[in-house]
C-alpha cells in the first residue's frame, strides 16, 4: 500500500483502500495526482472538440446559431437526428459505406494475409524488392496519379461500381496491412510451422491453423487500419462515384452544405453519426490493437 | 528441414529438397501474387503516366496534344514564386506537425502507461481523434472558429478578445492547419509508443533501479532506445503522410488567405485543374516524389546506423 | 442517361419541380433517368476528367463551366435540334445569346439573375438618405451608417480565397466600365480595360471595404464568402449587400436566427438597385445565366436531349418558380411567370437587362491573379492601384494562353 490510511476516518477508509489496492505498489499518491494531470490537459485537447459537436448535435438550431456556450435544459432535442436519420439520400450512403468498408477489409485481409505469409516464410528472389515497392506505394502523392488513374478506372469499367471502390480503397490499404500482417508474423516462431509439416500439414494448412489463430490481434489491427481508411476516405470516391449509389458517408455530408446555405446542426449531427460506426468498432477491438501494435506489428523490415 | 525421411537411393534426399525448393519458391510467388497484381495494376499505370506527363506540356481541356517539353517545367519551378512559398509551406507543416505528434504522443504514452484506475478508459478514447474522417474533422475545426456563434470566439467574446474567422486570418490560418494534424495524430503515436514501451521487461528498470538510476536516466537509457524502432516507424509514416496530405487544407482554407496555407498538394490540384496546367502539376508532384524518397532513404540508413 | 445537377434542393423544400421534370421527361422520353447530385466545383472537376467516357449524358451548371467545357470539346452543339421546338422562341435574348460560342448554341437557359445593390429601406429613412448611385454616395452613406447606427454594419462583400462569389461581385464592377474583360482580336483576345480602371475597382470595393480608415465592412469578417455574407444580411446584421434573387425566398431553415424577422427584412425594409458605380462607370453588372448541356461524348444523345428540352421547358420552368421562387424572379423565358410579388424588388428586372454574360475565355487562369491581388489588397498589404497595375501586367500576359 502507497498510503497510511490510519488517519482518515472509518467511513472513508474502507473507499481509499479500495482505491489503494486498485493501484499498483509503485504508484505514489503524487505520481498519481501528476498523471492524471497529464492526462487530463489532453483528454481536453483531444476531446473537447469532439465532446463539444455532441452536445450542439442534441441542441435546437437556435441555441447553435446564438452566441451561447452552454444549453439549457429546453434547448436540447433530438430533432436533428430525426432528420438526418430521415434522409433518404443519407441512409443510403450509410449503406454504402458498410458495403464497401465491409467488402474491403475482407478483400485486404485475404491478399494481405497470403502476402505476409509469403514474405515471412517463404525465401525467392525478389522477396525483399516486393516488400521495399510496397512501402514505395504510400510515398507516392495523390494528385500525380489522379487523372491517369480515373481513366485507368474508367477503361477497366470500375467507375461507379462498389467493386471499383472497393479495389481502390484495397489497394490504398493492401501496404500497410500487408508490413503489419508480416510484422506479426515473424514473430511466430517457425519451430511451430515445422512441428506441423511433420505432422503431415500443407503450407496452408499451416497458415489457416496456426499462423493466423496465434495472430489474431495483429489481423484486428491491420483489418481496423483498412476498415478506417476506407470508411474515412474523401478523394477517391470523389473520383469514382458519378450517383448516389456508390456514394459514402464523408462524401455524402455536402448533402447538408448547398450552394446558399450550410446547414451546421444537421452537417453536425450527419458528421457525428459518420464516427459513430468507427469509434464503437474501436471499443470493440481497442484492447487487441495495443496488444498487437505491441507484439510485433511495428517489425516488420 | 523435411530431410529426415528415410529413403532408399542416396541422391533422393537432394531430389526431394529440390522439388521442395521449387514447389514452395512457387507457392510463395502464388500467395503474393494476388498483391502484386492489385497494385501493379491500379498504380504502376498512373504512376509511369503521371512521370510521363511531367516532360510534356499538356492541357487539361485537350490532354491528347501533349508537347514534349524536356526539362522546362522544372525550370519554371525555379522562378515560381507560389511554388517556392508552397514547397516551404510543406516543408515547415510536416517538420513542426511531425515533431509536435512525436513530443506529445511520447508525453501522453508515458501517462497511458501508467497503471491509474481509469487507464483503460483514456487508452480507448484517446483515438477517437485518429479515427475520424478528415473531413469531419475540418468541418469540427470550421465550426469551433465560426464568427458569431462558433464556440471559440463566444469564448473570446466573453474574455474582450478579439473574434473572427480565424481560417481567414493570415498567420493564425497556417497555426491552425498544425494543430488540425496534431490534434489528430497525437493518439496514433501514444498508443504505438505505450505498446512499445510496455514491451520492454520491467525487470530492466528494477536493474536500474538498484543500479542507483533516476526516472530519468531509465527513461534516457532504457525506453528510449528501445522504443526508437517504433519512433523510426511512425515518424517515417508520418512525415509522409503530412507532406502528401490534401484534402485538410483544400477543405479547410483552400491555401488561403493571402496564400499562408498553401501547400504542394493544393498547389498542384490547382494548377491541374484551374490552370488547366497538367505537365506542370505532375512535374512538382514528382519533385514532391523524390524529395519523399530521398527522405525516407536517407532517414533509415540514418537510424539504421544507430 | 445520366443527369448531373446541384439545383433541385436538397431537403426542406417539397421537390414538385423535380417530380414536375421527371413527368415532363417520361412523357417525351423513355430511357431510364438517373439524377446525380454533385457541388458545382465538383461537376466541374469530374466533368472535365471525365466526360470523355460518355457518362454524364447531360450536365447542368454556370456560364464559367460553358466555355471550359467547349474549349475541351465536350459539349455538344444544339443548333439542330432546337429548331423542333415550339418554345425556342420565347427566350430571352441575352440568355440564349450567353449560350452561344462561334456561332453556335451550347447549352439552354433555365435560370437567370443579375446581381444588384440590396439594400436596408429603413436604414436609410433613418438617416434620410437615398440609394447611392456611385461609389462615392456609397461610401459616404455607409461610413454614416456605421457611425450613427447601432448594430449593424454598413457592407460586407466577400474576400475569400477560390469563392466563386467573390469573383462574381468583383466582375459586377468591372461590367460598369467596359462591355467585356477580355474582347476577341482575330484568333486570340485582348484585355480590353486599363490598369487604372482595375485600381479604382479595387480601391473602391475592396480597399475602402476592408482596409481603409473607417472600414465599411467588420474587419473580423475578412476572408469569409457567402456563408457570412448572405445569412448576415437575412439576420439584420448588414445594410448593404451584394446578391442576386435567390435572397427573396429565404426566410426558413439554416442560418436564419428568427424567421419573422427575417421575413419582416424581406417583405418591407428591403430594398433592390443598380451597383453603384466610380468615376467613369455606368450601369452594369455580372449576369448569371444557368445552362443545361450535352455531353459530346454521350452514346444516348437522344434521351440527353429530351431531357433538356423538358428541363428547359416553361413547363418546369414555371414549377421551379414555386418551389424556389428566387429562381424565377427574372425568368429567362416569356413564358414564364415572373415570382416578383413585392414593388420593392422590381427594380431587379431592370438590373437584369444591364447584365452582362462572361466572355467565352477559359476563366481558371484568370481567377488565381484576382483572388491574390484582391486578399493583398482587403488585407491591406498592397496599394489598390499598385494592385491593380499588376493585375493589369498579368491579365495582359494571358490574353495568348485564353
Amino acid at each position: 500500500m502507497a498510503t497510511d490510511s490510519s488517519t482518515h476516518s472509518s467511513s472513508d477508509r474502507s473507499l481509499i483502500q479500495r482505491f489503494d489496492a486498485w493501484l499498483s505498489d509503485d504508484m505514489s499518491p503524487r505520481r498519481l495526482v501528476g498523471v492524471y494531470a497529464v492526462l487530463s490537459l489532453y483528454f481536453a485537447f483531444l476531446l473537447l472538440p469532439v465532446g463539444y459537436m455532441l452536445l450542439v448535435t442534441f441542441t435546437s438550431q437556435e441555441f447553435l446559431y446564438s452566441p451561447q456556450l452552454i444549453p439549457s435544459l429546453g434547448d436540447l432535442t433530438v430533432e436533428n437526428y430525426l432528420t438526418v436519420l430521415q434522409t433518404g439520400a443519407f441512409q443510403g450512403y450509410f449503406v454504402n459505406s458498410v458495403v464497401i468498408a465491409v467488402s474491403t477489409t475482407t478483400l485486404t485481409l485475404v491478399v494481405g494475409t497470403l502476402a505476409a505469409y509469403s514474405l515471412s516464410r517463404f525465401e525467392f528472389p525478389g522477396r525483399q524488392s516486393i516488400l521495399l515497392s510496397f512501402l514505395a506505394t504510400q510515398m507516392l502523392p495523390l494528385v500525380l496519379i489522379l487523372i491517369p488513374f480515373f481513366l485507368l478506372m474508367f477503361s477497366l469499367n470500375l467507375i461507379d461500381s462498389y467493386l471499383g471502390i472497393v479495389i481502390a480503397h484495397s489497394v490504398g490499404g493492401i501496404p500497410l496491412g500487408t508490413w503489419l500482417l508480416k510484422g506479426y508474423f515473424d514473430d511466430i516462431p517457425t519451430s511451430l510451422d515445422e512441428a506441423a509439416k511433420m505432422d503431415g500439414c500443407s503450407r496452408l494448412d499451416i497458415l489457416w491453423r496456426i499462423i493466423v489463430p496465434l495472430s489474431l490481434p495483429g489481423i484486428a489491427v491491420a483489418g481496423f487500419y483498412t476498415f478506417i481508411l476506407s470508411w474515412n476516405d474523401y478523394l477517391l470516391v470523389s473520383i469514382l462515384s458519378q450517383t448516389a449509389a456508390t456514394r459514402t458517408l464523408p462524401f455524402g455530408l455536402q448533402l447538408f452544405q448547398s450552394q446558399n446555405t450550410v446547414a451546421w446542426e444537421l452537417l453536425l449531427t450527419a458528421a457525428t453519426i459518420t464516427i459513430v460506426p468507427v469509434v464503437v468498432l474501436f471499443a470493440f477491438v481497442q484492447s487487441y490493437i495495443v496488444e498487437g501494435l505491441a507484439s510485433g506489428g511495428m517489425k516488420g523490415m | 528441414m523435411a530431410t529426415q525421411d528415410i529413403s532408399s537411393s542416396p541422391l533422393s534426399p537432394y531430389v526431394a529438397e529440390f522439388k521442395r525448393f521449387v514447389s514452395d519458391t512457387w507457392l510463395g510467388y502464388a500467395m503474393v501474387l494476388p498483391a502484386v497484381i492489385m497494385l501493379g495494376a491500379i498504380i504502376v499505370y498512373p504512376t509511369l503516366r503521371g512521370i510521363q506527363l511531367a516532360f510534356f506540356e499538356v492541357s487539361l481541356l485537350n490532354p491528347e496534344q501533349m508537347t514534349f517539353v524536356g526539362l522546362s517545367n522544372f525550370g519554371q519551378m525555379l522562378s515560381d514564386a507560389t511554388f517556392k512559398s508552397a514547397l516551404w509551406h510543406t516543408v515547415l507543416l510536416t517538420a513542426v506537425a511531425v515533431s509536435l505528434q512525436y513530443l506529445l504522443g511520447l508525453g501522453l504514452a508515458l501517462a497511458l502507461k501508467e497503471k491509474v484506475p481509469g487507464a483503460g478508459f483514456f487508452r480507448s478514447a484517446s483515438m477517437i481523434t485518429w479515427v475520424l474522417p478528415g473531413i469531419v474533422m475540418v468541418i469540427i475545426f470550421r465550426f469551433l472558429v465560426q464568427p458569431d456563434f462558433g464556440p471559440a470566439n463566444i469564448v473570446l467574446a466573453k474574455l474582450g478578445l478579439e473574434t473572427t474567422y480565424w481560417f481567414g486570418r493570415p498567420g493564425v490560418a497556417f497555426p491552425l492547419i498544425v494543430v488540425m494534424h496534431v490534434w489528430r495524430n497525437v493518439p496514433f503515436y501514444a498508443i504505438a509508443l505505450m505498446a512499445a514501451m510496455k514491451s520492454i521487461p520491467e525487470t530492466q528498470y528494477e536493474a536500474a533501479r538498484l543500479d542507483g538510476a533516476g526516472p530519468l536516466q531509465a527513461f534516457r537509457y532504457i525506453t528510449l532506445p528501445q522504443i526508437s524502432y517504433v519512433s523510426m516507424i511512425m515518424i517515417v509514416l508520418h512525415v509522409i503522410f503530412t507532406f502528401n496530405n490534401f484534402d485538410i487544407v483544400y477543405l479547410s482554407t483552400g491555401g488561403g488567405p493571402l496564400g499562408n496555407t498553401e501547400v504542394m498538394s493544393t498547389y498542384i490540384y490547382k494548377q491541374a485543374f484551374e490552370q488547366y496546367a497538367l505537365g506542370y502539376g505532375a512535374s512538382m508532384a514528382l519533385v514532391m516524389l523524390i524529395i519523399m524518397m530521398a527522405f525516407t532513404v536517407v532517414y533509415v540508413r540514418l537510424e539504421a546506423r544507430d | 442517361m445520366l443527369f448531373w445537377e446541384y439545383t433541385f434542393p436538397n431537403d426542406d423544400s417539397p421537390p414538385i419541380w423535380k417530380d414536375t421534370f421527371k413527368e415532363n421527361y417520361n412523357a417525351r422520353g423513355d430511357a431510364p433517368l438517373t439524377i446525380g447530385r454533385f457541388s458545382y466545383e465538383d461537376l466541374r472537376q469530374k466533368f472535365l476528367t471525365g466526360a470523355r467516357t460518355g457518362d454524364p449524358d447531360v450536365i447542368e451548371g454556370v456560364l464559367a463551366h460553358l466555355t471550359e467545357y467547349i474549349k475541351a470539346g465536350h459539349l455538344e452543339p444544339l443548333d439542330d435540334r432546337v429548331e423542333e421546338l415550339d418554345y425556342f422562341d420565347g427566350f430571352v435574348d441575352s440568355a440564349l445569346d450567353a449560350m452561344r460560342y462561334q456561332g453556335k448554341l451550347y447549352g439552354l437557359p433555365y435560370t437567370g439573375n443579375g446581381r444588384a445593390l440590396i439594400y436596408r429601406m429603413d436604414v436609410l429613412e433613418e438617416l434620410g438618405q437615398e440609394p447611392p448611385e456611385t461609389a462615392q454616395e456609397f461610401q459616404e452613406i455607409g461610413r454614416l451608417i456605421n457611425k450613427e447606427v447601432d448594430g449593424i454594419q454598413a457592407y460586407h462583400n466577400c474576400t475569400k480565397d477560390g469563392s466563386v462569389r467573390a469573383f462574381q461581385e468583383w466582375m459586377s464592377h468591372v461590367y460598369q466600365h467596359t462591355d467585356q474583360l477580355y474582347v476577341p482580336e482575330g484568333d486570340a483576345w485582348a484585355l480590353n480595360i486599363d490598369a487604372d480602371t482595375l485600381g479604382q475597382i479595387f480601391d473602391n470595393w475592396y480597399y475602402q471595404v476592408w482596409a481603409a480608415d473607417e472600414p465599411l465592412g467588420n474587419p473580423d469578417q475578412l476572408g469569409t464568402g457567402w456563408q457570412v455574407n448572405d445569412p448576415g444580411y437575412l439576420n439584420g446584421q448588414f445594410a448593404f449587400i451584394e446578391c442576386g434573387t435567390w435572397l427573396r425566398g429565404w426566410t426558413t431553415g439554416t442560418n436564419i436566427n428568427d424567421t419573422d424577422a427575417t421575413a419582416t427584412l424581406l417583405n418591407e425594409n428591403t430594398g433592390v438597385g443598380h451597383l453603384p458605380y466610380g468615376d467613369g462607370g455606368s450601369k452594369g453588372t455580372f449576369l448569371e445565366v444557368k445552362p443545361i448541356m450535352m455531353n459530346s461524348h454521350s452514346d444516348q444523345k437522344d434521351a440527353a436531349w429530351d431531357a433538356i428540352a423538358t428541363f428547359a421547358s416553361p413547363d418546369t420552368m414555371n414549377a421551379m418558380g414555386e418551389d424556389s421562387p428566387g429562381n424565377a424572379m427574372t425568368p429567362v423565358h416569356d413564358e414564364v411567370e415572373s415570382t416578383i410579388d413585392n414593388e420593392n424588388w422590381e427594380p431587379f428586372v431592370d438590373v437584369f437587362k444591364t447584365g452582362r454574360a462572361l466572355a467565352k475565355v477559359g476563366w481558371g487562369p484568370v481567377r488565381e491573379p484576382f483572388y491574390r491581388l484582391m486578399q493583398e489588397v482587403s488585407y491591406g498589404k498592397t496599394d489598390p492601384y499598385k494592385a491593380g497595375t499588376k493585375l493589369h501586367e498579368e491579365l495582359t500576359a494571358l490574353e495568348s494562353e485564353l
